[in-house]
Protein backbone atom coordinates (compact mmCIF):
# COMPACT_ATOMS: atom_id res chain seq x y z
CA UNK A 1 0.00 0.00 0.00
CA UNK A 2 1.29 3.52 -1.03
CA UNK A 3 1.71 5.66 2.38
CA UNK A 4 0.99 8.93 0.47
CA UNK A 5 -2.02 10.83 1.46
CA UNK A 6 -4.56 11.67 -1.06
CA UNK A 7 -4.18 15.34 -0.55
CA UNK A 8 -0.82 14.79 -1.30
CA UNK A 9 -1.54 13.00 -5.09
CA UNK A 10 -1.68 15.44 -8.14
CA UNK A 11 -4.92 16.22 -9.55
CA UNK A 12 -5.98 13.31 -11.82
CA UNK A 13 -5.20 13.85 -14.90
CA UNK A 14 -8.32 15.10 -17.53
CA UNK A 15 -9.10 11.74 -19.76
CA UNK A 16 -8.46 13.52 -23.61
CA UNK A 17 -9.08 11.51 -26.67
CA UNK A 18 -8.42 12.92 -30.19
CA UNK A 19 -10.23 13.47 -32.74
CA UNK A 20 -9.01 13.43 -37.12
CA UNK A 21 -11.03 15.22 -39.45
CA UNK A 22 -11.62 14.41 -43.30
CA UNK A 23 -8.66 17.08 -43.83
CA UNK A 24 -6.21 15.57 -41.29
CA UNK A 25 -6.47 18.12 -38.59
CA UNK A 26 -6.15 16.75 -35.07
CA UNK A 27 -8.49 17.67 -32.28
CA UNK A 28 -7.98 16.90 -28.64
CA UNK A 29 -11.22 16.73 -26.46
CA UNK A 30 -11.40 15.67 -22.75
CA UNK A 31 -13.83 12.36 -22.67
CA UNK A 32 -16.23 13.86 -20.31
CA UNK A 33 -17.26 16.36 -23.23
CA UNK A 34 -16.90 13.58 -25.63
CA UNK A 35 -19.32 11.23 -24.00
CA UNK A 36 -22.58 13.89 -25.67
CA UNK A 37 -21.76 11.70 -28.45
CA UNK A 38 -23.24 8.11 -28.62
CA UNK A 39 -20.78 7.71 -31.76
CA UNK A 40 -18.11 8.47 -29.69
CA UNK A 41 -19.24 7.38 -26.41
CA UNK A 42 -19.63 3.50 -27.97
CA UNK A 43 -15.91 3.58 -29.19
CA UNK A 44 -14.67 4.64 -26.03
CA UNK A 45 -16.69 1.97 -24.03
CA UNK A 46 -15.09 -0.31 -26.62
CA UNK A 47 -11.77 0.87 -26.13
CA UNK A 48 -11.15 1.76 -29.22
CA UNK A 49 -10.39 5.53 -28.19
CA UNK A 50 -6.69 5.53 -27.39
CA UNK A 51 -5.92 6.27 -31.14
CA UNK A 52 -6.97 9.28 -32.82
CA UNK A 53 -10.26 8.52 -33.96
CA UNK A 54 -10.94 9.32 -37.84
CA UNK A 55 -13.87 11.47 -39.31
CA UNK A 56 -14.09 10.92 -42.49
CA UNK A 57 -17.14 12.83 -43.19
CA UNK A 58 -16.41 16.20 -41.24
CA UNK A 59 -13.48 18.49 -42.02
CA UNK A 60 -11.99 20.58 -39.87
CA UNK A 61 -13.64 23.50 -39.74
CA UNK A 62 -16.98 22.09 -38.98
CA UNK A 63 -15.07 19.43 -35.95
CA UNK A 64 -13.28 22.41 -34.85
CA UNK A 65 -17.24 23.87 -34.17
CA UNK A 66 -18.52 20.65 -32.92
CA UNK A 67 -15.35 20.24 -30.37
CA UNK A 68 -16.63 23.99 -29.04
CA UNK A 69 -19.91 22.83 -28.50
CA UNK A 70 -19.19 20.02 -26.78
CA UNK A 71 -16.69 21.89 -24.90
CA UNK A 72 -19.67 24.31 -23.48
CA UNK A 73 -22.39 21.95 -22.49
CA UNK A 74 -19.80 19.98 -20.61
CA UNK A 75 -18.81 22.91 -18.60
CA UNK A 76 -20.52 22.92 -14.86
CA UNK A 77 -22.09 26.44 -13.45
CA UNK A 78 -23.39 27.62 -16.56
CA UNK A 79 -26.66 28.73 -15.97
CA UNK A 80 -29.66 28.02 -18.88
CA UNK A 81 -30.38 31.76 -19.94
CA UNK A 82 -26.59 32.14 -20.80
CA UNK A 83 -25.97 28.62 -22.36
CA UNK A 84 -29.16 29.19 -24.44
CA UNK A 85 -27.79 33.07 -25.30
CA UNK A 86 -24.65 31.05 -26.34
CA UNK A 87 -26.54 28.05 -28.62
CA UNK A 88 -28.23 30.99 -30.64
CA UNK A 89 -24.93 32.86 -31.40
CA UNK A 90 -23.21 29.71 -32.17
CA UNK A 91 -26.18 29.03 -35.06
CA UNK A 92 -26.04 32.36 -35.93
CA UNK A 93 -24.35 31.28 -39.17
CA UNK A 94 -24.68 30.92 -42.78
CA UNK A 95 -27.75 27.86 -43.61
CA UNK A 96 -24.87 25.88 -45.69
CA UNK A 97 -22.64 25.79 -42.01
CA UNK A 98 -26.20 24.82 -40.03
CA UNK A 99 -26.66 22.16 -42.73
CA UNK A 100 -23.00 20.82 -42.01
CA UNK A 101 -23.22 21.06 -38.35
CA UNK A 102 -26.54 18.82 -38.66
CA UNK A 103 -24.49 15.93 -40.92
CA UNK A 104 -21.78 15.83 -38.07
CA UNK A 105 -24.55 15.66 -35.14
CA UNK A 106 -26.03 13.36 -36.82
CA UNK A 107 -23.11 11.11 -37.76
CA UNK A 108 -21.87 11.48 -34.44
CA UNK A 109 -25.34 10.96 -32.78
CA UNK A 110 -25.14 14.14 -30.81
CA UNK A 111 -29.01 14.87 -30.30
CA UNK A 112 -28.71 18.45 -28.38
CA UNK A 113 -26.72 20.15 -31.75
CA UNK A 114 -28.80 17.87 -34.07
CA UNK A 115 -32.05 19.73 -32.40
CA UNK A 116 -30.38 22.68 -32.18
CA UNK A 117 -29.08 23.58 -35.60
CA UNK A 118 -32.33 21.22 -36.77
CA UNK A 119 -34.65 23.95 -35.15
CA UNK A 120 -32.71 26.68 -36.96
CA UNK A 121 -33.71 25.33 -40.12
CA UNK A 122 -37.42 24.82 -39.53
CA UNK A 123 -37.71 28.19 -37.99
CA UNK A 124 -36.19 29.59 -41.54
CA UNK A 125 -38.86 27.87 -43.24
CA UNK A 126 -41.81 28.39 -41.24
CA UNK A 127 -44.43 30.88 -42.44
CA UNK A 128 -42.51 31.19 -45.79
CA UNK A 129 -43.79 31.05 -49.25
CA UNK A 130 -42.75 28.13 -51.23
CA UNK A 131 -41.04 30.95 -53.47
CA UNK A 132 -39.44 32.41 -50.99
CA UNK A 133 -37.77 28.90 -49.91
CA UNK A 134 -36.93 27.92 -52.95
CA UNK A 135 -34.83 31.34 -53.13
CA UNK A 136 -33.82 30.92 -49.78
CA UNK A 137 -31.80 27.33 -50.61
CA UNK A 138 -31.23 27.71 -54.48
CA UNK A 139 -34.11 24.79 -54.77
CA UNK A 140 -35.03 24.47 -59.15
CA UNK A 141 -36.06 21.74 -61.03
CA UNK A 142 -39.44 24.10 -60.68
CA UNK A 143 -42.60 22.97 -62.04
CA UNK A 144 -44.27 24.36 -64.95
CA UNK A 145 -47.03 27.04 -64.79
CA UNK A 146 -49.69 24.03 -64.83
CA UNK A 147 -48.05 21.75 -62.89
CA UNK A 148 -47.50 24.18 -59.95
CA UNK A 149 -51.09 24.83 -60.33
CA UNK A 150 -51.96 20.95 -60.05
CA UNK A 151 -50.04 20.69 -56.98
CA UNK A 152 -51.66 23.80 -55.16
CA UNK A 153 -54.90 22.98 -56.13
CA UNK A 154 -53.95 19.08 -54.78
CA UNK A 155 -53.19 20.95 -51.28
CA UNK A 156 -54.79 24.53 -51.38
CA UNK A 157 -55.12 24.81 -47.45
CA UNK A 158 -51.53 24.88 -46.87
CA UNK A 159 -50.92 27.65 -49.39
CA UNK A 160 -54.03 29.99 -48.24
CA UNK B 1 -31.03 7.98 -37.67
CA UNK B 2 -30.53 6.45 -40.86
CA UNK B 3 -28.43 7.86 -43.74
CA UNK B 4 -30.19 6.76 -46.39
CA UNK B 5 -30.34 9.04 -49.11
CA UNK B 6 -33.47 10.18 -51.48
CA UNK B 7 -31.64 11.96 -54.50
CA UNK B 8 -27.86 10.53 -54.73
CA UNK B 9 -26.87 13.14 -57.40
CA UNK B 10 -23.56 15.11 -56.41
CA UNK B 11 -24.47 18.54 -56.37
CA UNK B 12 -22.08 19.78 -58.79
CA UNK B 13 -18.65 21.31 -58.29
CA UNK B 14 -18.35 24.09 -60.39
CA UNK B 15 -21.91 26.03 -59.40
CA UNK B 16 -21.16 25.72 -55.92
CA UNK B 17 -23.00 28.87 -54.95
CA UNK B 18 -25.89 27.26 -56.64
CA UNK B 19 -25.86 24.60 -55.32
CA UNK B 20 -29.55 23.26 -53.39
CA UNK B 21 -28.10 21.83 -50.22
CA UNK B 22 -31.13 20.82 -49.18
CA UNK B 23 -32.36 18.38 -51.12
CA UNK B 24 -29.03 16.64 -50.99
CA UNK B 25 -29.17 15.72 -47.24
CA UNK B 26 -30.77 12.20 -46.55
CA UNK B 27 -34.37 11.55 -45.74
CA UNK B 28 -34.12 11.20 -42.28
CA UNK B 29 -32.25 14.75 -41.96
CA UNK B 30 -35.30 16.46 -43.68
CA UNK B 31 -38.04 14.46 -41.67
CA UNK B 32 -35.99 15.69 -38.70
CA UNK B 33 -36.12 19.31 -40.01
CA UNK B 34 -39.93 18.57 -40.14
CA UNK B 35 -40.47 17.97 -37.03
CA UNK B 36 -39.92 21.34 -35.99
CA UNK B 37 -42.75 22.59 -38.53
CA UNK B 38 -46.40 22.74 -38.78
CA UNK B 39 -48.32 20.08 -40.88
CA UNK B 40 -48.91 23.12 -43.10
CA UNK B 41 -45.44 23.80 -43.68
CA UNK B 42 -44.40 20.64 -44.08
CA UNK B 43 -47.23 20.12 -47.14
CA UNK B 44 -46.23 23.05 -48.53
CA UNK B 45 -43.07 21.71 -49.22
CA UNK B 46 -44.93 19.78 -51.78
CA UNK B 47 -44.63 22.98 -54.06
CA UNK B 48 -41.14 23.39 -54.23
CA UNK B 49 -40.21 21.63 -56.96
CA UNK B 50 -40.78 17.99 -58.80
CA UNK B 51 -38.60 15.79 -56.32
CA UNK B 52 -40.66 17.50 -52.82
CA UNK B 53 -44.19 17.16 -54.90
CA UNK B 54 -44.81 14.03 -52.58
CA UNK B 55 -41.80 13.86 -50.13
CA UNK B 56 -44.16 15.07 -47.45
CA UNK B 57 -46.15 12.66 -47.52
CA UNK B 58 -43.30 10.29 -45.56
CA UNK B 59 -43.33 12.46 -42.92
CA UNK B 60 -43.51 10.91 -39.39
CA UNK B 61 -44.36 14.07 -37.43
CA UNK B 62 -47.58 15.63 -37.34
CA UNK B 63 -48.11 19.06 -35.94
CA UNK B 64 -51.49 20.06 -36.57
CA UNK B 65 -53.14 23.49 -35.99
CA UNK B 66 -56.78 23.94 -36.63
CA UNK B 67 -57.65 27.45 -37.05
CA UNK B 68 -61.16 27.13 -38.87
CA UNK B 69 -63.67 24.23 -39.81
CA UNK B 70 -62.71 24.97 -43.48
CA UNK B 71 -59.19 22.80 -43.18
CA UNK B 72 -60.42 20.11 -41.28
CA UNK B 73 -61.69 17.91 -44.72
CA UNK B 74 -58.58 18.95 -46.29
CA UNK B 75 -56.52 17.67 -43.38
CA UNK B 76 -58.21 14.28 -43.73
CA UNK B 77 -57.23 14.15 -47.21
CA UNK B 78 -53.65 14.98 -46.66
CA UNK B 79 -54.07 12.62 -43.56
CA UNK B 80 -54.90 9.68 -46.00
CA UNK B 81 -51.99 10.37 -48.36
CA UNK B 82 -49.63 9.76 -45.45
CA UNK B 83 -47.50 7.03 -46.10
CA UNK B 84 -45.61 6.60 -42.64
CA UNK B 85 -45.35 3.21 -41.63
CA UNK B 86 -44.57 4.61 -37.74
CA UNK B 87 -45.77 8.24 -36.38
CA UNK B 88 -43.58 9.50 -33.80
CA UNK B 89 -45.65 12.69 -33.12
CA UNK B 90 -49.42 13.56 -33.40
CA UNK B 91 -49.99 16.93 -32.08
CA UNK B 92 -53.44 18.85 -32.46
CA UNK B 93 -54.16 22.13 -31.59
CA UNK B 94 -57.55 23.52 -31.49
CA UNK B 95 -57.64 25.92 -29.05
CA UNK B 96 -58.37 28.96 -31.31
CA UNK B 97 -61.08 27.76 -32.84
CA UNK B 98 -62.32 24.85 -30.27
CA UNK B 99 -64.09 22.59 -32.75
CA UNK B 100 -66.30 20.47 -32.46
CA UNK B 101 -64.95 17.64 -34.78
CA UNK B 102 -65.33 14.24 -32.88
CA UNK B 103 -65.65 11.98 -36.13
CA UNK B 104 -62.61 13.91 -37.76
CA UNK B 105 -60.58 13.56 -34.15
CA UNK B 106 -61.30 9.55 -34.03
CA UNK B 107 -60.28 8.76 -37.27
CA UNK B 108 -57.15 11.32 -37.19
CA UNK B 109 -56.13 9.12 -33.97
CA UNK B 110 -57.20 6.41 -35.54
CA UNK B 111 -54.76 6.69 -38.01
CA UNK B 112 -52.10 7.44 -35.37
CA UNK B 113 -52.43 4.84 -32.93
CA UNK B 114 -52.04 2.11 -36.12
CA UNK B 115 -49.00 3.61 -36.96
CA UNK B 116 -47.72 3.41 -33.10
CA UNK B 117 -48.02 6.49 -32.54
CA UNK B 118 -45.14 8.07 -29.74
CA UNK B 119 -45.75 11.36 -28.83
CA UNK B 120 -49.24 13.08 -29.01
CA UNK B 121 -50.80 16.02 -27.77
CA UNK B 122 -54.32 17.41 -27.81
CA UNK B 123 -55.29 20.61 -26.86
CA UNK B 124 -58.63 22.43 -27.27
CA UNK B 125 -60.09 26.16 -26.23
CA UNK B 126 -62.71 24.87 -23.67
CA UNK B 127 -63.20 21.52 -21.81
CA UNK B 128 -66.13 20.60 -22.77
CA UNK B 129 -64.56 18.04 -25.52
CA UNK B 130 -63.72 14.35 -24.50
CA UNK B 131 -60.74 12.42 -24.83
CA UNK B 132 -61.22 10.27 -28.24
CA UNK B 133 -61.38 6.83 -27.57
CA UNK B 134 -58.80 5.07 -29.02
CA UNK B 135 -56.21 6.77 -27.70
CA UNK B 136 -56.99 5.47 -24.26
CA UNK B 137 -55.79 2.17 -25.73
CA UNK B 138 -52.73 3.05 -27.24
CA UNK B 139 -49.77 0.51 -26.38
CA UNK B 140 -47.05 2.59 -28.27
CA UNK B 141 -47.57 6.07 -26.75
CA UNK B 142 -44.52 7.12 -24.53
CA UNK B 143 -45.57 11.21 -23.94
CA UNK B 144 -49.48 12.53 -23.93
CA UNK B 145 -49.87 15.99 -22.95
CA UNK B 146 -53.98 16.50 -23.01
CA UNK B 147 -55.41 19.91 -22.96
CA UNK B 148 -59.10 21.40 -22.04
CA UNK B 149 -60.28 17.58 -22.74
CA UNK B 150 -61.98 15.19 -20.68
CA UNK B 151 -61.81 11.30 -20.09
CA UNK B 152 -64.91 9.91 -20.28
CA UNK B 153 -66.36 8.18 -17.51
CA UNK B 154 -66.57 4.46 -18.70
CA UNK B 155 -63.29 4.01 -20.34
CA UNK B 156 -60.32 2.00 -19.34
CA UNK B 157 -56.96 3.50 -19.62
CA UNK B 158 -53.82 0.98 -21.27
CA UNK B 159 -50.94 3.39 -21.29
CA UNK B 160 -48.42 0.35 -20.86
CA UNK B 161 -45.52 2.51 -22.18
CA UNK B 162 -46.56 5.92 -21.23
CA UNK B 163 -43.44 7.46 -19.47
CA UNK B 164 -44.36 11.43 -19.65
CA UNK B 165 -48.26 12.78 -18.88
CA UNK B 166 -49.25 16.14 -18.91
CA UNK B 167 -52.90 17.20 -17.87
CA UNK B 168 -53.79 20.59 -18.28
CA UNK B 169 -57.07 21.89 -16.98
CA UNK B 170 -59.77 18.81 -16.91
CA UNK B 171 -61.85 18.09 -15.23
CA UNK B 172 -61.62 15.11 -13.41
CA UNK B 173 -63.21 12.78 -10.42
CA UNK B 174 -61.29 10.00 -7.52
CA UNK B 175 -62.04 7.47 -9.88
CA UNK B 176 -60.54 8.87 -13.19
CA UNK B 177 -57.60 9.77 -11.59
CA UNK B 178 -57.08 6.28 -10.25
CA UNK B 179 -57.48 4.67 -13.60
CA UNK B 180 -54.69 6.66 -14.73
CA UNK B 181 -52.17 5.29 -12.44
CA UNK B 182 -53.59 1.88 -12.64
CA UNK B 183 -52.97 1.83 -16.46
CA UNK B 184 -49.74 3.78 -16.67
CA UNK B 185 -47.34 1.04 -15.23
CA UNK B 186 -44.05 2.90 -16.27
CA UNK B 187 -44.91 6.69 -15.80
CA UNK B 188 -41.76 8.62 -14.99
CA UNK B 189 -43.21 12.46 -15.00
CA UNK B 190 -46.02 13.95 -14.32
CA UNK B 191 -47.41 17.44 -14.96
CA UNK B 192 -50.89 18.52 -13.48
CA UNK B 193 -51.94 22.24 -14.32
CA UNK B 194 -55.64 23.51 -12.61
CA UNK B 195 -57.11 19.94 -12.94
CA UNK B 196 -60.32 20.57 -10.80
CA UNK B 197 -60.81 17.58 -8.40
CA UNK B 198 -61.77 17.06 -4.64
CA UNK B 199 -59.64 14.56 -3.39
CA UNK B 200 -56.27 14.27 -5.40
CA UNK B 201 -54.79 10.79 -4.52
CA UNK B 202 -51.52 10.21 -6.27
CA UNK B 203 -49.86 6.58 -5.81
CA UNK B 204 -47.16 5.44 -7.97
CA UNK B 205 -44.34 3.22 -7.75
CA UNK B 206 -42.37 4.51 -11.39
CA UNK B 207 -43.29 8.44 -10.86
CA UNK B 208 -40.06 10.17 -10.27
CA UNK B 209 -40.97 13.78 -11.02
CA UNK B 210 -43.92 15.47 -10.01
CA UNK B 211 -45.30 19.27 -11.34
CA UNK B 212 -49.16 20.27 -9.27
CA UNK B 213 -50.14 23.96 -10.51
CA UNK B 214 -52.83 25.50 -10.01
CA UNK B 215 -55.05 23.46 -8.67
CA UNK B 216 -58.28 24.13 -5.60
CA UNK B 217 -58.62 20.87 -3.68
CA UNK B 218 -59.27 19.45 -0.19
CA UNK B 219 -56.98 17.06 -0.15
CA UNK B 220 -53.87 15.95 -1.71
CA UNK B 221 -52.05 12.49 -0.89
CA UNK B 222 -48.92 11.80 -2.42
CA UNK B 223 -47.39 7.99 -2.18
CA UNK B 224 -44.39 7.65 -4.76
CA UNK B 225 -41.22 5.89 -3.35
CA UNK B 226 -39.29 6.69 -6.41
CA UNK B 227 -40.44 10.20 -6.68
CA UNK B 228 -37.25 12.72 -7.14
CA UNK B 229 -38.36 15.69 -7.73
CA UNK B 230 -41.68 17.69 -6.87
CA UNK B 231 -42.52 20.95 -7.56
CA UNK B 232 -45.52 22.36 -6.40
CA UNK B 233 -46.74 25.68 -7.25
CA UNK B 234 -47.75 29.36 -5.48
CA UNK B 235 -51.07 29.01 -6.85
CA UNK B 236 -52.05 25.87 -5.11
CA UNK B 237 -54.13 25.77 -2.37
CA UNK B 238 -54.97 22.21 -0.37
CA UNK B 239 -56.37 22.02 2.83
CA UNK B 240 -54.71 18.55 3.60
CA UNK B 241 -51.67 17.81 2.29
CA UNK B 242 -50.03 14.52 2.90
CA UNK B 243 -46.72 13.07 1.59
CA UNK B 244 -46.50 9.56 2.17
CA UNK B 245 -43.46 6.85 0.96
CA UNK B 246 -41.40 9.86 -0.42
CA UNK B 247 -38.15 8.57 0.30
CA UNK B 248 -36.11 9.01 -2.83
CA UNK B 249 -36.91 12.27 -3.03
CA UNK B 250 -34.19 15.02 -3.32
CA UNK B 251 -35.56 18.17 -4.57
CA UNK B 252 -38.51 19.95 -3.59
CA UNK B 253 -39.40 23.44 -5.49
CA UNK B 254 -42.14 25.97 -4.96
CA UNK B 255 -42.49 26.80 -8.44
CA UNK B 256 -43.61 30.76 -8.95
CA UNK B 257 -45.86 31.91 -12.24
CA UNK B 258 -46.05 34.76 -13.66
CA UNK B 259 -49.63 36.16 -13.04
CA UNK B 260 -51.61 36.08 -15.61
Amino acid sequence: MSSSSSSSLPPCPKKMITLKSSDGETFQIEETAALQSKTLENMIDENCASTPIPLRSINGKILAKVVEFCNKHAEVGVDAESLHAWDAEFVNVEYTTLFDYILAANFLEIPTLLDLASGVVGDMIKGKTPDEIRKMFNINDAFSPEEEEEVRRANQWAFE
Amino acid sequence: MAGKRRRLIPPPEEAAEEVDHISHLPDAIIHHIFSFLPFKDVVKTSLLCKQWRFFWTSTPYIDISLPSKGVVSSISRALNLCTATKIEKFHVDATVSDLYINTELDQWFRFAVARKVEDVSLAFGHCYHYVPRILCKCKSLVSLRVSRCCFSREITIRWPALKKLCLEENFMDEDGIMKIWSGCPVLESLTLRYIITRNLRIESRSLRELVIDGLYISSLDISAPNLLSLGLSSRLVVKDFRLNGVSSLAAATCLTFPTS
